[in-house]
């Protein structure tokens, strides 16, 4: 049998999969519109949905909507289409950035919770938001998160060096968690705003309940340019699948990819961290699960990533609001649930492939 | 169901003109009431709510007065001739008072305006001011037979809905102070038409009530639970009033002043427009 | 690039002075030579040998432009190496490291295709990959039969052979190895050998860092003896593993005997009776 030897492109030979995975994200998409935002209330109806689509594009067209349609309207454009836009957004961005740290530093367990880089870009949220600068600058919270992020992520790389061994990235990870939670707690105890002691809850388990649009223009442009960053990083990515060295022979700028990288992360997660709070293990999951689907191509893992991580956060959020529970829960605590276990085996792995060497 | 367990009123040391020279009480609502109802030189300690205008009815008047953080600890240096506690007070606080045999009224938050008369009654009679109480009591029933009367020349029976929303989208749960307040308003709650286990905000838009109650204050430091009110689809749902919080925290006659507020707003919302009346 | 490479008057690959520091072990100190022969057309495969920690991963580095020199430079076709951006670079020198290793699973084909250089980096543009040249470089490697294994499943022979393959897939003029035969049973070591042996005959330039005197002295027709960072001696490998040399510098008593393809009488120097060699 003679090989076929194709000539594709980067996104070649994966056609099933991306088919796969855009179809998935469209259609938790649509439920994310159709479903109610908490159990017990009514869906929309897909005709309901056209219309209300219909309206919002030809506002000039001559539609009359009954109250009750008006209503609807409102509940999609303003609730359930930003909390559908973000859920999509966040989930992409953290997919994305773990798959790139991964790649980085070789290593399956990276991912920006666990890092501290979400837990930082919270804290660099917190400051913005409670110390009131927010109020006359909105845009303060996305790029107080984004600043937080990225001094974790340079401080990530100094503290467990470039080649990081296992357990120096986690403990580093663990060290900068421990930090940044230690004065997200200390910010919101010092507000003096007597609810906000109550909200650490949200900026450590996050949420996408009763995001606005206004939540989506603050991020999204923001997480859209760290997603072009760490995309430009791809085939880096792949010829670091060799080491640095060989990298770099290869004619790879390492300062060129650590700033994609780093910078990218910092914009991404720092942004989307500030709308919704810290998601953990989507970027732990979704690359673990994606990479045999991809042949390990570090490059591949992206893309598959950052769609696959838009689909579980999305997944994720329905959850979230249908479970008939008094109280709404975190999204973070779901994610958790499911990334946690996948967290105590890849150890486990880590732990005998290191005993068989 | 009312109950006030007035003890050892028999050891209460009382003054010349029988009544108890030095009061403390352990709870914002107590505190109203003693402050209300008792002569400046009675008190010997409030809480230090009472003094806060986002919470008390009476901060102006609680400023001169020495604060306890509604533990037992902060009082029992001043060795009160009575204590006013809340019915939920603490275990810890009933038995210190009991160890100590110290004259104690225990007053049972007010959920409808009858309780609140009931309260001060109660209070009023504990603090030897009962001419001060009736009169209190009287002025309340003339207040609220006017608003009543008024309604009742308007002769509307629409009841529009109202919801009482406050920061993180929790309303009011109906059997309280504020629900009691609307019904007599001539409201009906909005989450009764609707069930849900909790409140969000796509909830609260298909409610759609006619009127969104919201708290007059905001604090000059944001947080994530106000900033929820700021949503456009519960900012922009309905006709809003704001209702000062520390008018209905606790029952004082400050509730008929509430009545009279939603009653204007009802009167508004209700009313018959031009073309409509005869 | 191509004006770079094609430059007929130009030595392939030339140290001048050569200094590279590093913290630790193995320092080079003007390090000159030149590699590859003037006319372009034809090869040559240098070994580069030394006792431990002599400099020899250290010069490796330095020529592949991978280390910056503290003084001195590398010229490739007359242009300073340090003066080139990464990717010109990428296209003139290939290089393997010691031990290499690849950390994610995967194939070798796929590890066979990040030799290329990549010029672009956005997502649609097509592989600049030939069929043709992949079918070759997996012939001359012996891959062919490896191609949709995946790496770590092989045998080390075989996973140098997907090394090489990715080395050779770049097509540059100066090839690179550090120790391709580390690891090696000595069957994959004469295989190893003799392909980097057939690269250079076809012209390429390539430099070898060996462990084994025997397998230098066999396939190469220059070795330079490096020892503490400067060269010791430099031409024909019988001439540089002279008697004298081996005891100076390896502490070994043995000659090298031209024409034939290794060491004779291998045995430790008397004045060294407490190095055990046993190889």
């Amino acid at each position: 049998m003679t090989a076929q030897v194709k000539r594709s492109s980067l996104l070649g030979g994966h056609k099933w999969l991306w088919l796969s995975l855009v179809s998935l994200n469209l259609v938790l998409g649509w439920a994310a519109l159709i479903l109610p935002t908490a159990p017990g209330l009514p869906s929309m109806e897909n005709i309901q949905l056209l219309q209300a689509f219909s309206e919002a594009l030809f506002p000039s067209a001559d539609w009359r909507l009954t109250p009750l349609a008006a209503l609807e309207q409102q509940i999609l454009m303003e609730l359930k289409l930003p909390r559908a836009i973000l859920a999509l957004s966040v989930g992409c961005s953290l997919g994305l950035v773990g798959a790139s740290l991964q790649g980085l530093l070789h290593n399956p367990l990276a991912e920006p919770g666990i890092l501290g880089i979400s837990s930082a870009g919270a804290l660099g949220a917190t400051l913005t938001f409670y110390s009131g600068l927010a109020a006359t600058l909105p845009m303060a919270v996305p790029l107080g998160g984004i600043a937080g992020a990225a001094i974790a992520t340079l401080g990530l790389f100094l503290l467990a060096g470039r080649q990081a061994h296992t357990a120096t990235l986690i403990l580093a990870g663990i060290a900068i968690n421990a930090l940044a939670g230690g004065l997200t707690s200390l910010v919101l105890n010092l507000s003096p705003n007597p609810f906000a002691a109550m909200e650490i809850i949200f900026w450590q388990m996050g949420s996408l309940a009763d995001r606005s649009m206004s939540h989506v223009w603050l991020s999204l442009p923001l997480m859209l340019l760290g997603w072009v960053s760490v995309g430009a990083a791809a085939r880096s990515l792949r010829a670091l699948a060799l080491g640095e060295f060989t990298a770099r022979s290869l004619g790879i700028s390492m300062p060129m990819v650590r700033l994609q990288i780093i910078g990218g992360a910092a914009l991404a997660v720092g942004a989307a961290v500030a709308v919704t709070g810290v998601i953990g293990f989507v970027g732990l999951i979704v690359p673990h699960v994606l990479r045999s689907v991809v042949k390990q191509d570090p490059a591949v893992l992206l893309p598959a990533s950052a769609l696959g991580g838009a689909a579980l956060v999305t997944a994720a959020d329905l959850a979230v609001r249908l479970l008939p529970l008094q109280v709404e829960l975190k999204i973070g605590v779901l994610t958790a649930l499911i990334g946690a276990p996948f967290f105590f085996y890849l150890i486990a792995r880590q732990r005998n492939t290191a005993d068989a060497n | 169901m009312w109950r006030a367990s007035i003890l050892l009123i028999a050891s209460l040391s009382l003054n010349a003109v029988g009544q108890p020279a030095r009061v403390a009480s352990l709870n914002l609502c107590t505190d109203q009431l003693l402050v209300l109802l008792a002569d400046p030189n009675q008190v010997a300690s409030v809480t230090w709510l009472s003094q806060d205008s986002r919470t008390s009815s009476v901060a102006k008047q609680s400023q001169s007065f020495a604060t306890n953080t509604g533990r037992f600890s902060d009082i029992a240096h001043l060795q009160p001739d009575l204590v006013l506690i809340n019915s939920y007070a603490a275990a810890a606080t009933r038995q210190a008072l009991q160890a100590l045999k110290l004259a104690t009224v225990e007053i049972k938050p007010a959920a409808t305006v009858a309780e609140i008369t009931t309260n001060i009654r109660v209070t009023a009679m504990a603090l030897g001011q009962t001419e001060r109480g009736n009169a209190m009591i009287t002025q309340m029933e003339q207040d609220l037979a006017a608003i009543e009367s008024a309604q009742a020349k308007r002769n509307t029976n629409a009841q529009p809905s109202a919801l009482i929303l406050q920061p993180n989208i929790i309303t009011v749960s109906s059997g309280s102070l504020p629900s009691h307040l609307l019904i007599r308003a001539g409201f009906v709650p909005a989450l009764q038409k609707f069930s849900v286990g909790y409140t969000n905000t796509e909830a609260i838009a298909r409610l759609r009530p006619d009127l969104l109650i919201l708290g007059d204050h905001r604090n000059k430091y944001p947080s994530l639970a106000e900033q929820m009110l700021d949503h456009p689809l519960v900012n922009q749902a309905a006709a809003q009033i704001k209702i000062h919080a520390a008018d209905w925290i606790c029952g004082t006659p400050r509730a008929i002043a509430v009545i009279s507020q939603l009653d204007t707003a009802r009167r508004r919302l209700t009313a018959p427009s031009p073309a409509d009346s005869q | 690039m191509t004006s770079v490479s094609n430059k007929p008057n130009q030595v392939p690959l030339a140290a001048e002075g050569l200094t590279l520091t590093r913290s630790g072990t193995g320092i080079v100190s003007s390090f000159s030579a030149r590699f590859g022969d003037t006319r372009g057309d034809q090869g040559e495969l240098v070994a580069i040998v030394g006792p431990n920690g002599s400099g020899k991963t250290t010069l490796l580095q330095g020529l592949a432009g991978l280390l910056s020199p503290t003084a001195g430079n590398v010229k490739v076709h007359g242009q300073i190496l340090a003066e080139l951006s990464p990717l010109p670079r990428a296209k003139l020198i290939a290089y393997l490291e010691q031990n290499p290793r690849v950390h994610w699973r995967l194939t070798v084909e796929a590890v066979i295709r990040l030799g290329v250089p990549q010029e672009k980096v956005w997502w649609f543009s097509e592989d600049p990959l030939k069929k043709e040249f992949l079918e070759h470089i997996c012939d001359l490697t012996f891959c062919q039969d490896l191609r949709h294994h995946t790496i770590q499943d092989l045998s080390s022979g075989e996973q140098m052979r997907a090394h090489l393959a990715r080395l050779l897939i770049a097509n540059t003029p100066v090839v690179l190895a550090d120790e391709p035969t580390a690891n090696l049973d000595p069957f994959y070591q004469l295989q190893c050998m003799q392909l980097l042996s057939n690269i250079a005959a076809q012209g390429k330039t390539v430099v070898v860092v060996l462990h084994d005197l025997t397998l230098a002295t066999r396939f190469c027709n220059r070795m330079i003896l490096l020892n503490k960072g400067t060269i010791v001696a430099d031409g024909r490998p019988s001439e540089v593993l002279s008697e004298a040399n081996l005891r100076r510098v390896f502490q070994l008593k043995a000659s090298a005997v031209a024409g034939e393809t290794g060491l004779k009488e291998i045995g430790v120097a008397p004045e060294y009776p407490w190095t055990i060699l046993n190889d």
